[in-house]
């Protein structure tokens, strides 16, 4: 639940009064024009923005209480792929947040963490440096990450950006595994929508029809429209 | 062989022993932190900032640690708040930071007669100068320093590795960075007795990116990040003493010969090693791993070859 969202760098608003009630087994995807605010909508909605005004709610309860439940998929840019760890080490940070910041792995994320490696179709790249792996199976790593979470809404930056056909068929597959399971996924997307609900966000001034043509979606009915006021 | 066992008889021998160990395991594992991060010029910088506190508590006759202590709590402060105006970029910061406090050290002992034995002592160490009090402070704060890095391994590690998922998670990236500053102000703070306020920096940051270049996980990393200190540490620390040379000196020297052999030999990563890897006579014979089928849509194009 998205409630009069209001989100903006320093004093620039970049998005103001965006609202969505979002319910379970929902797949929404942002869209909209370079510029128009995807990746800071989403950021926002994971917590990762000081919010100008507006609350975001996950059942009832404010989202910094539910953090947790959240898992979120960053762009790769975002990424240190430098840095020492393994495929494994990126999935079982998805345990963290249940495992608390300091306790060492107990069976169940040690399987928590195998099971979403098999999920993802990336079990024998375990062991391998995050460096060595191509596009597609990186973001198959951090998907994965995502898996082990257990969360109960998923966010991810432009999922399908940079990957090879088989891991996009995958990451469908799994949206469609995690709707059925009542879960929550918003995605910012500049590719396709995958599923009826899209928040369209649109530069100051263009009608909506438009933009909504520009995102060649046009044809479905449930959109959740985001104003901007 | 009594090269090697004579000095342990020494007091001043031992004391800079066990100073030079402490200082070595916790440079190594610290060391490794601030390289995977890209931070080897926060090393440099807070190197640098202790020099006016250290300088002053000289001069005042207090303890040089606590000096040094005092003054990487102000400059981490300094920095912070600096940085909060995103405008000024961190390394900016630091730069500016950094010699102004360099400057400072430099104004305050220049009105002051000193010694230049002690001088040398507190820009290039004097380990074998440790009094039974310098190496208690040092093994316990180094001790608390490792305790630290153990406990905050996971946060520090995720906060680096992908900070805005980590944030997303409900991790506070900001406080583990602070968190961080915290842990290399102490380390370099405890290891300036050891290789002085100058060479510091390269028992931070040497031994760390020697051991990248032989993996590419992070605990081996921090392992043989901690073997090449020692070893390169209680080395500088016998050349020292026989020959009556500046340990701090021949420790860094060591530790770059390491550097430097490995930057040439480690296997996979060494320029050498990896041009001897791709030689011909030792690639694999047999299919390779993949095939390529070319299919042109124009019968034009397979016609047309490069010029």
């Amino acid at each position: 639940m998205l409630r009069s969202l209001t989100v903006g760098y320093g004093r620039r608003i970049i998005l103001r009064g965006v609202s969505a009630d979002i319910p379970r087994g929902e797949l929404v995807s942002i869209v909209g024009a370079n510029g128009t605010g995807k990746s800071t909508l989403l950021k926002a909605i994971a917590g990762l923005l000081p919010l100008v005004d507006g609350t975001i709610e996950l059942f009832g309860r404010p989202i910094d209480e539910m953090r947790s439940h959240v898992a979120y998929v960053p762009q790769r840019e975002e990424v240190d792929w430098s840095f020492p760890v393994s495929v494994r080490d990126v999935v079982m940070m998805g345990r963290y947040p249940r495992l608390g910041w300091f306790r060492p792995a107990r069976a169940e994320d040690e399987s928590a963490v195998d099971a979403a490696l098999e999920e993802l179709g990336i079990a024998d790249l375990a062991r391998r440096h995050v460096r060595e792996l191509s596009g597609g199976q990186q973001r198959r790593a951090f998907i994965a990450r995502a898996v082990a979470q257990e969360p109960d809404v998923v966010l991810l930056d432009e999922p399908m950006s940079g990957i090879d056909a088989a891991t996009h068929d995958r990451i469908l597959e799994l949206f469609d595994a995690w709707r059925q399971r009542g879960k929550v996924i918003v995605q910012a997307t500049h590719g396709d929508v995958h599923g009826e609900s899209m928040i369209v966000l649109r530069r100051r001034g263009e009608p909506a029809e438009a933009a909504r043509l520009a995102h060649h979606a046009a044809d479905t009915e449930e959109h959740h429209d985001a104003r901007a006021r | 062989m009594h090269a090697l066992v004579d000095p342990l008889g020494d007091g001043a021998f031992v004391r800079a022993l066990v100073d030079v160990a402490a200082v070595a395991t916790v440079a190594g594992v610290v060391g490794t932190l601030i390289v995977v991060r890209g931070l080897g010029f926060l090393g440099d910088a807070l190197a640098h900032a202790i020099f006016p506190g250290v300088v002053i508590a000289f001069i005042a006759g207090g303890s040089l640690l606590v000096g040094a202590l005092l003054a990487a709590l102000v400059t981490a402060t300094l920095m912070g708040v600096l940085t909060a105006n995103t405008r000024v970029r961190d390394n900016t910061a630091i730069g500016v930071i950094f010699t102004a406090a360099f400057a400072l050290g430099v104004v305050v002992l220049s009105g002051h007669a000193i010694d230049a034995e002690e001088l040398e002592g507190i820009l290039f160490g004097d380990p074998l100068g440790a009094t039974a009090g310098d190496v208690v402070l040092t093994v316990v704060v180094a001790a608390a320093v490792l305790v630290a890095v153990v406990v905050l391994l996971r946060p520090l590690v995720a906060a680096a590795f992908d900070p805005t998922g980590a944030r997303a998670m409900g991790l506070p990236v900001l406080a583990v960075d602070v968190a961080l500053l915290a842990i290399t102000a102490l380390t370099v703070v405890v290891s300036f007795k050891a290789v002085g306020n100058i060479l510091v920096i390269a028992l931070l940051i040497t031994p760390a990116a020697t051991a990248r270049l032989y993996t590419d996980r992070l605990k081996p990393m921090m392992g043989l990040s901690v073997a090449i200190a020692l070893a390169a540490s209680v080395a500088g620390l016998y050349v020292g003493y026989h020959r009556e040379t500046s340990t701090g000196g021949v420790i860094v020297l060591v530790i770059t010969g390491i550097f430097l052999a490995s930057w040439l030999f480690a296997p996979g990563a060494g320029i050498v090693a990896s041009a001897w890897e791709r030689r011909a006579s030792a690639l694999e014979g047999g299919p390779p791993e993949a095939e390529a089928e070319v299919l042109l849509a124009s019968p034009e194009l397979t016609a047309r070859g490069p010029h």
